[in-house]
């Protein structure tokens, strides 16, 4: 059995009078520290994956087995500790917390981890540890971002979720933050998945799985991925 | 037309951000509906009220006089104006009392057409015996319609025809406005405890006065103003004059009436007075006549009785003598027989002596007896010498004389000396001369005498025996008779003595026997005699003693009508002064009836009335202050509101202007929004606050008042005012908010805002504080810290709610003070007793029983003016006796203060008015209207009522002559207050009215429970402001911090962490805020008990721990209500809300 498995997974959505097929019998599965790669356009439903993937969403039908575990079963405090013990969130939108310093966002994630990482070495690992005071609002987009995958990691998550990560920075930024991401996954071996609309940034990833009209289109396995600092975009 | 579509902008936000939109709404609602409920509570109180007086006519003006009022005053009162409506009126209190409750009750007559009674149960009274009561005394007595209530009535009162009066029907009355269960007094009287108990109405036909109590008058042009208002005040002004006017004319002529009836009257009384007298001094004079007679004829019977019982006694005194005499004559016969017997006894045997020596010559007893008998006789003859021995009749006699013999021969013969012999017996010697002699020549010249002696000498025996011739018969018979007796002739002698003796004693005893036969019957006869004197005697006694008796009965009879005559005598006499004393008195009182005092009142002189106005006062005052803070609250929470939405509408802000729209209009937007969201707001509110705040407002304060009319006011100027103001606060502040934004340049509205920078607070230079916190309270406090205006002004919400509450509290608390501190720190006293002046403490003394008391102590209390203020002038007749009563404190030390010859010291809430320190002169008007000066030298705590205090020597140094009005009494057992009063007032007639001090607590505490619905009133309002103020602030935190609460989420936040995150703060800033609230909300509760300060009573700001106490846990309470709701809110916020840019 695969580490991570989509079965059949139906997500509809209420709109008022008519339905929302978000996703359509999607099925794939990923291997534990993979580097997984969803792609899709704007509403193809690479998003409801990641929502169902990270516990934020349910589906209709389908299961969802992350090691082991159908996260579809999950009471809502379980699924609240499946996202506290196994997920790592990275936001398009970095989603620090203002008020606290890098440091203290980074805590505001381990706070309630069993076995977290330090969290300076977590800003190490991002190579922001001379930051750690700075306030969010004093970081650069990239930085915070770094700061948020810093967040996620100290966590010692089994999964990293990354949610369109470089969408709101510029293509240096961009590339960094990649290649942090692609460094936590290669080293760490936390299976990651990064969710874009980029279809350039596919050579990156062991599997890359294209998502259309809430059906996966096609899942592209690369025997060998391109290092993130060769690929152009 | 062209379509305007900044108006389509704002109305399509109104439908994206309802919940905003409604929240200005409510806000909006809530300062409107308040400020135009309580505005317009005040004025529709007063204006039902005013229709309540007019509907029902009750009177613009009072006259009432110390001498009653008549016909004449009503005539002249009616020429003074056409418009006048003028009814004459009477008034009568009596104590009602039905052996557990006790009362004064007001009789009023029931006017016609003014002053009309309201039937709420049976029907009017028809018959004269008939009244209708209020309902507080059905509810207190438990009578009810049909039942008969019995009033106590002094004997001699006549002023009403009945005291036993049939309960009809149950009555509302416009004059009493205030509830029976709430005042405890509808008036003073002179009745019992001083206080009238309730009102009742009966006709007129109950009323037997010839004079009226009260004349009403209705001024019908003044019905077009509102009562109380100062058009109504200056018209009733102009009447009030008017009455005044007349006022002087009038009580003189009243007085002249009083006193010319009065004096008819006595005369009257008097002339009828002294013909009864004289037909009672007639018939007693006449009684008196008869007695007399009747005494006369006594007393003679009496004499003749006393004269009967003289003679009876002399009587009886003879009789008892007589008696004494029979009875000793009795006893004396019955000695002189018994010494008979003795004496007869003694006889007896010596004759049986005699005979036994006798018996030896064998004579007899008799014989000697005889012969002694015959010698003692003259006819004794020698011859019955043998006649003792021999009755033979043996004459010795012849036998002598035919002897020869001469004697002188045979003497010398026989030897005998005849010389001698007749010498011895006397016998004629010339005898012997012859010379024959015989014998009998010698017996025939002696003497018989001389014989008797010779015939016992032997000699002459001898003789005698020799002489005689032996020739003689019996001559030896002779000669021996003659020899025995020789032999025995001494012996015969003494024989003659002894028989003499017993002979003589026997005839002695039948002598004496016959002399007490006889005695003893004269004895018989006496005693006879005796017993029918004595029965005679009896008779006459009875006789005596029944006539006695007679007159006894006759006396006693005369006694008892004498005696009857005499009480009547008494009695009359004693009627006689009383009446004339009656009469003196009566004359005495006309010449002390005092000139006639109008009272001209109007209605403001009615307490009930006046009551009413001071809780139409006390709303009015404040309305002016409760709604500042709701206005306050929303411009707070509308800027933060409008902050907010502007946040959200920046990007849209910068595009309109980068297409060109002008500031005007992109502000228009806004404006139009917030105006609609006002408006809304206002008019609803204006129709709530219109609709129902003054029906809460006037519910709570118709606890106390008894007015069944509610007529909205129609003066609409504070809806006006109050939408006028809400706009000016919601729009106001609309317009303060975009103004910031509007003057940004475009390109940086194009830009998303930078979020509020996150930086370090001083906090954390503390470091040992700092690193101390959990890294949550650490996040908590930099958040706290993050939203600045946010936490300002949700600090600023929530200390309003809290001062709101709290100013219920501090209002409750600070009335409810009052009488306690006024009771119990000030005044000690338990009755306050005001005297009419005209008695001396000594004389007071007198009235009291010391061992109820635990005090007794007087002062003359004067009314003065000061600056138009009637204020009480209170003058110990005794200071050191006065403390007991009322303790005079300074204000500022706190210490007593001593009154002396120089101390003036008034009360704190009169130098507040008068607006005096120490040492500011005031000028008192006393009575006469002359005005005196006087430098303060003290200012004193109290609370209820404005005081002056002098001592009695600057007194009457200074103002006038002291004289005690007022006595303060405290009792040891109040128990016994009713009691001890009762039999005060029966003794003491200078008491003009008393005033308990328990009644006065008891009515305060209940009128203060009243008040303590202002605090539910105040809770409600604050309960409603709370939640729009946590509320606004929850959706308007959570809406800010939306993404970063799903991050938290996303991030594996459990519920209650989240809830902790958010919710921590929030009870920060709530505990921060009520502790402002609590510190500013006292100061903004003193404000509002001054607003609503009555006239003469002083709060005492002082809000109890307690209250704090609640009002912290009231206001936390609602936050946490609202953070349930938040708890749900958070818990529904969408993880995906995390994903979202940021707009």
């Amino acid at each position: 059995m695969a580490y991570i498995e989509f079965n059949d997974v139906e997500k509809i959505y209420k709109m008022g009078e008519f339905d929302l097929k978000a996703l359509n019998k999607a099925s794939f599965s990923v291997e534990k520290g993979e580097l997984v790669i969803i792609l899709g356009q704007s509403g193809s439903g690479k998003s409801t994956c990641l929502n169902i993937l990270g516990g934020m969403d349910g589906v209709t039908s389908g299961s969802v087995i992350v090691d082991g575990v159908d996260i579809t079963k999950l009471k809502e405090k379980e699924l609240i500790n499946y996202r506290r013990n196994d997920i790592g969130f990275v936001f398009q939108f970095y989603n620090l917390v203002q008020n606290l310093t890098a440091y203290e966002n980074i805590e505001l994630g381990t706070q309630m981890c069993k076995k977290p990482m330090n969290p300076k070495l977590a800003l190490r690992h991002v190579g922001l540890e001379d930051r750690m005071d700075n306030f969010p609002s004093q970081l650069s987009g990239g930085q915070q971002q770094r700061v948020s995958i810093a967040r996620a990691i100290a966590r010692k998550p089994k999964i990293l979720l990354c949610d369109e990560p470089t969408g709101a920075l510029d293509y240096k930024t961009g590339k960094q933050v990649l290649e942090l991401l692609e460094d936590t996954c290669r080293k760490d071996g936390i299976t990651t998945f990064i969710i874009t609309h980029n279809i350039s940034l596919a050579p990156m990833a062991d599997k890359v799985i294209k998502i259309k009209n809430g059906k996966v289109e096609d899942i592209v396995i690369n025997k060998k991925p391109v290092k993130v600092k060769n690929i152009e975009w | 037309m062209r379509k305007n579509r900044i108006i389509t902008m704002s109305l399509r936000e109104i439908k994206k951000s309802q919940k905003r939109f409604f929240s200005l709404c409510i806000l909006s609602i809530l300062g409107v509906s308040f400020f135009v409920g309580m505005k317009m509570s005040g004025p529709t109180m007063l204006k039902s009220l005013d229709k309540y007086y007019d509907d029902n006519k009750i009177y613009d003006l009072k006259v009432s006089s110390s001498l009653g009022l008549d016909d004449e005053d009503i005539n002249e009162i009616s020429k003074l104006s056409n418009s006048f409506e003028v009814v004459g009126s009477h008034t009568k209190d009596a104590l009602f009392f039905d052996g557990s409750f006790e009362t004064v009750l007001r009789i009023h007559e029931i006017n016609n057409n003014l002053n009309n009674i309201i039937i709420t149960e049976g029907r009017l009274p028809e018959k004269y015996n008939e009244v209708v009561v209020e309902d507080g005394f059905a509810y207190k007595t438990k009578y009810k319609v049909g039942d008969k209530i019995k009033l106590d009535l002094e004997e001699d009162d006549t002023s009403i025809k009945t005291n036993e009066l049939e309960i009809v029907g149950i009555v509302l009355s416009p004059e009493y406005v205030n509830k029976a269960e709430v005042t405890q007094s509808r008036g003073n009287t002179t009745l019992g405890t001083g206080q009238v108990g309730y009102f009742c109405y009966a006709l007129s036909d109950l009323f037997d006065m010839d004079y009226y109590s009260e004349i009403f008058i209705l001024e019908n042009d003044a019905t077009k103003f509102r009562t109380h208002t100062k058009e109504y005040q200056d018209f009733i002004k102009k009447d009030e004059d008017k009455l005044a006017y007349i006022k002087e004319n009038r009580q003189n002529e009243r007085y002249i009436k009083i006193i010319e009836d009065s004096t008819n009257k006595v005369n009257e009384q008097e002339a009828q007075a002294k013909e009864e007298f004289e037909r009672v001094q007639n018939e007693l004079n006449d009684a008196k006549a008869k007695l007399d007679e009747g005494k006369k004829d006594l007393d003679n019977a009496s004499s003749k009785l006393d004269e009967g019982k003289k003679e009876l006694d002399k009587n009886k005194r003879k009789l008892d003598s007589a008696n004494r005499d029979i009875q000793n004559g009795y006893k004396q016969i019955e000695k002189s027989k018994k010494d008979l017997a003795n004496g007869l006894n003694d006889l007896n045997n010596g004759k049986s002596e005699i005979e036994k020596t006798l018996s030896n010559y064998n004579i007899s007893y008799d014989k000697i007896s005889t012969f002694v008998k015959k010698y003692d006789s003259s006819s004794f003859s020698v011859n019955d010498i043998i006649k003792i021995f021999n009755d033979n009749n043996i004459d010795i006699s012849s036998s002598i004389s035919s002897a020869s013999v001469n004697i002188k021969a045979l003497a010398v013969s026989l030897g005998i000396n005849l010389d001698s012999l007749f010498s011895k017996y006397g016998i004629n010697k010339d005898l012997l001369n012859k010379d024959n002699l015989k014998l009998d020549e010698v017996i025939d010249s002696a003497t018989i005498n001389q014989l008797k002696r010779m015939i016992f000498d032997d000699n002459f025996i001898r003789l005698v025996k020799e002489s005689i011739p032996s020739t003689v018969p019996y001559y030896n018979d002779i000669q021996h008779y003659l020899d025995e007796f020789i032999k025995n002739n001494d012996n015969i002698l003494k024989l003659f003595d002894a028989v003499r003796k017993i002979d003589n004693g026997y005839s002695e005893y039948y002598k004496n026997l016959n002399l007490v036969i006889s005695k003893e019957g004269e004895l018989n006869n006496a005693k006879i005699k005796y017993e029918s004197g004595l029965s005679e005697y009896n008779k006459g006694l009875e006789l005596y003693n029944s006539s006695l008796e007679t007159y006894n009965s006759g006396l006693e009879e005369y006694n008892s009508n004498l005696e009857l005559y005499n009480n009547n005598l008494k009695e009359f006499e004693e009627k006689k002064i009383e009446t004339e004393e009656k009469i003196e008195l009566a004359r005495e009182k006309i010449k002390k009836i005092e000139k006639a005092t109008w009272f001209i009142q109007t209605r403001e002189n009615n307490n009930e009335y006046i009551t009413y106005i001071s809780s139409y006062d006390s709303i009015n005052n404040l309305s002016n202050l409760f709604p500042v803070i709701f206005f306050l609250v929303s411009i707070m929470i509308s800027l933060l509101s409008m902050a907010r939405m502007a946040i959200e509408n920046r990007s849209e802000i910068g595009t309109l202007k980068a297409l060109g729209f002008s500031n005007f209009e992109v502000r228009l937007k806004f404006v139009i929004y917030a105006s609609l969201a006002t408006l809304l707001g206002g008019i609803i509110g204006a129709f709530l606050g219109y609709k129902f705040i003054p029906k809460i407002v006037i519910g709570v304060f118709n606890i106390m008042h008894n007015v069944p009319y509610f007529i909205y006011d129609t003066n609409h100027m504070p809806i006006i005012i109050g939408i006028f103001l809400s706009m000016l606060c919601i729009v106001g502040s609309t317009v303060i908010t975009i103004n910031n934004l509007v003057k940004e340049k475009t390109t940086e509205l194009l830009r998303p805002i930078a979020p509020p920078i996150g930086k370090k607070i001083w906090l954390e230079n503390v470091s040992f504080i700092w690193n101390r916190l959990s890294y949550s309270n650490k996040l908590t406090i930099r958040n706290i810290f993050r939203f600045k205006r946010r936490i300002f002004m949700s600090i600023f919400g929530i200390a309003s709610c809290t001062m709101i509450l709290l100013s219920g509290y501090g209002i409750k608390d600070s009335i409810s003070f009052v009488v306690d501190k006024q009771y119990n720190d000030i005044n000690h006293n338990d009755v306050l007793i005001s005297l009419d002046g005209k008695v001396s403490k000594e004389e007071l003394d007198e009235y009291i029983k010391d061992e109820d008391l635990n005090f007794n102590v007087y002062a003359k209390i004067d009314q003065v003016d000061i600056q138009n203020k009637r204020v009480s002038l209170v003058v110990p007749d005794d200071y050191e006796e006065f403390r007991k009563t009322l303790t005079i404190k300074d204000v500022k030390t706190k210490k007593e203060v001593v009154l002396t010859d120089n101390t003036v010291v008034i009360t704190s809430k009169l130098a507040k008015y008068l607006k005096k320190k120490v040492g500011d002169t005031v000028t008192i008007y006393e009575s006469d209207n002359l005005p005196y000066d006087f430098k303060i030298t003290n200012i004193s705590e109290n609370y209820i009522g404005d005081y002056i205090f002098f001592n009695k020597h600057m007194y009457t140094k200074y103002v006038d002559e002291y004289k005690i009005t007022t006595q303060y009494i405290r009792f040891n057992d109040l128990s016994k207050e009713n009691e001890i009063m009762t039999s005060i007032k029966d003794k003491n007639s200078h008491i003009l009215s008393s005033v308990s001090i328990a009644a006065v607590k008891e009515q305060c505490v209940t009128l203060f429970e009243s008040l303590g619905v202002i605090v539910y009133v105040l809770v409600l309002f604050s309960g409603i402001l709370s939640f729009v103020v946590f509320y606004s602030l929850a959706y308007i935190n959570i809406s800010e911090r939306q993404r970063e609460i799903a991050t938290l989420k996303v991030l594996g936040f459990y519920n209650n962490e989240v809830d902790n995150y958010v919710l921590k703060e929030e009870f920060i800033i709530t505990v921060l805020g009520i502790l402002i609230g609590l510190f500013v909300g006292t100061y903004y509760a003193y404000a509002m008990i001054d607003s609503i300060e009555i006239n003469t009573m002083q709060y005492i700001k002082d809000i109890q721990f307690s209250s704090y106490l609640q009002t912290f846990g009231f206001i936390i309470l609602f936050g946490f209500i609202v953070s349930i709701g938040v708890h749900f809110k958070l818990k529904k916020i969408d993880l995906i809300e995390s994903l979202k840019s940021v707009e």
